[in-house]
């Protein structure tokens, strides 16, 4: 490696250290303006909630990292509307969720099915409760158990499991939410309502053990 | 008993809310004290924290670090290649060309669809109107006017030349319609006189 290269490479990071301290509105006005290491913050702060969430909406690391990738081209590309910087979480969730449904409408009209199978969709689990469960006999029953759970979400409709995913296991609040589906506050909770009681309905066998 | 089922029918519209702490505070506190006294009750509030329990076990599995630094590559080449080179032109003030693709025509081309259709309904209206207008009006001045009757078949007392102008204003109605009656009071009179 040149030394031209190196100096060049620990400017970036310099620079890119910098600007992780620097406030989200600040960001979004230097990566209006077209700074890179701004737009390279901006990614570095929002890329875990929107892999979580698409993750959890699709299911498996192929199609969430896909969903990502395609989420921050269009926040970059339309950065230059984003009028309220405060308004930036809301909008960084609407594009992921707008685009993972999207995506499993494609996906369903294709009838496409992954090729990893169910062996990534499961992974995560392990990797969830390897932590407190050493039982092979458990792990197995645990395995189970995400097959239902998994199965339960997906029979939801859209909005619901986006409503029930983001509020449950996301912890976005119902205000948000709504801003994030751009529908009304009412809807949000019907949906959140309807949805938590179906999943009860479908999962209350593991309620009561 | 019925006391203790209505209330529990009035309190299941509220569990929900109380799961969230949603509740008015009046409200959050009738709850609780109903869940303190009804097991049925309790047990649901406990099935609905345990379903947000159980989606909560479905944590997505944390990539290898460098798994950002490679997405990070991608999502740069992708947005260079697909939108604009980074840092080399600002996203501030998009260019002219750019600013019109991103304006979504298809509304744009309805309303103008729509102002075409509405403009030549009022052009037609207004010309039908003005047709009926007239159409209204001329049988008045024809009963103004003298006219003669025209009878239908041969009479001797109209010369070929006469039978000749009377199929020209034939000609004319079904070429222009109707034609204009006084001229055509005019028109007969003048033909009367020539027969006299």
């Amino acid at each position: 490696m040149s030394t031209q290269v190196a100096f060049k490479m620990q400017v970036a990071k310099d620079s890119a250290g910098q600007y992780a301290g620097l406030p989200e509105s600040d960001l979004i006005t230097l990566a209006q303006q077209g700074d890179e290491f701004a737009f390279e913050a901006l990614y570095r702060r929002f890329a875990r909630t929107v892999y979580t969430v698409a993750h959890h909406m699709l299911g498996n690391h192929h199609d969430a990292d896909e969903v990502m990738q395609e989420a921050f081209i269009r926040i970059f590309k339309n950065l230059s509307r984003l009028r309220s910087p405060q308004a930036i979480t809301a909008w960084v969730y609407q594009i992921t969720v707008n685009l993972c449904m999207d995506f499993r409408k494609a996906r369903t009209r294709s009838r496409w099915e992954p090729l990893e199978g169910d062996e990534d969709r499961h992974s995560h689990f392990e990797l969830a409760t390897a932590r407190w469960v050493r039982n092979p006999e458990q792990v197995l029953e645990n395995k189970e158990l995400l097959t239902h759970i998994t199965a339960a979400i997906d029979s939801l409709p859209e909005q619901q499991k986006a409503v029930i995913l983001l509020h449950e296991v996301e912890g976005v609040s119902k205000k948000m939410i709504a801003e994030i589906l751009d529908c009304s506050l009412v809807t949000v909770r019907t949906n959140l309502h309807h949805a938590r009681k179906k999943l009860r309905r479908k999962l209350l066998r593991y309620l009561n053990a | 008993m019925n006391e203790k089922i209505m209330n529990c029918f009035e309190i299941e519209e509220h569990l929900l809310d109380y799961v969230d702490n949603e509740l008015a505070g009046s409200m959050q506190q009738v709850v609780a004290e109903h869940l303190q006294a009804c097991l049925s009750c309790r047990k649901e509030v406990e099935s609905y924290r345990k379903t947000a329990m159980l989606l909560q076990l479905r944590a997505v599995p944390e990539p290898p670090e460098r798994y950002w630094d490679e997405s990070w590559e991608k999502i740069r080449a992708g947005f260079k290649a697909r939108v604009l080179p980074l840092a080399e032109k600002p996203l501030g003030v998009p260019p002219r060309s750019l600013r019109l693709q991103h304006v979504n025509w298809r509304p744009l081309v309805g309303v103008a669809a729509m102002f075409c259709i509405i403009v030549a309904s009022a052009l037609l209206w207004s010309w039908q109107s003005r047709s009926r207008e007239i159409a209204a009006v001329a049988p008045q001045r024809i009963y103004m006017n003298p006219t003669p009757v025209v009878t239908v078949g041969r009479d001797d007392n109209f010369s070929d030349d006469m039978y000749r102008q009377m199929e020209l204003v034939d000609a004319g109605r079904a070429a222009f319609g109707s034609i204009d009656p006084i001229s055509k009071s005019v028109m007969l009179v003048r033909l009367e006189a020539d027969r006299k």
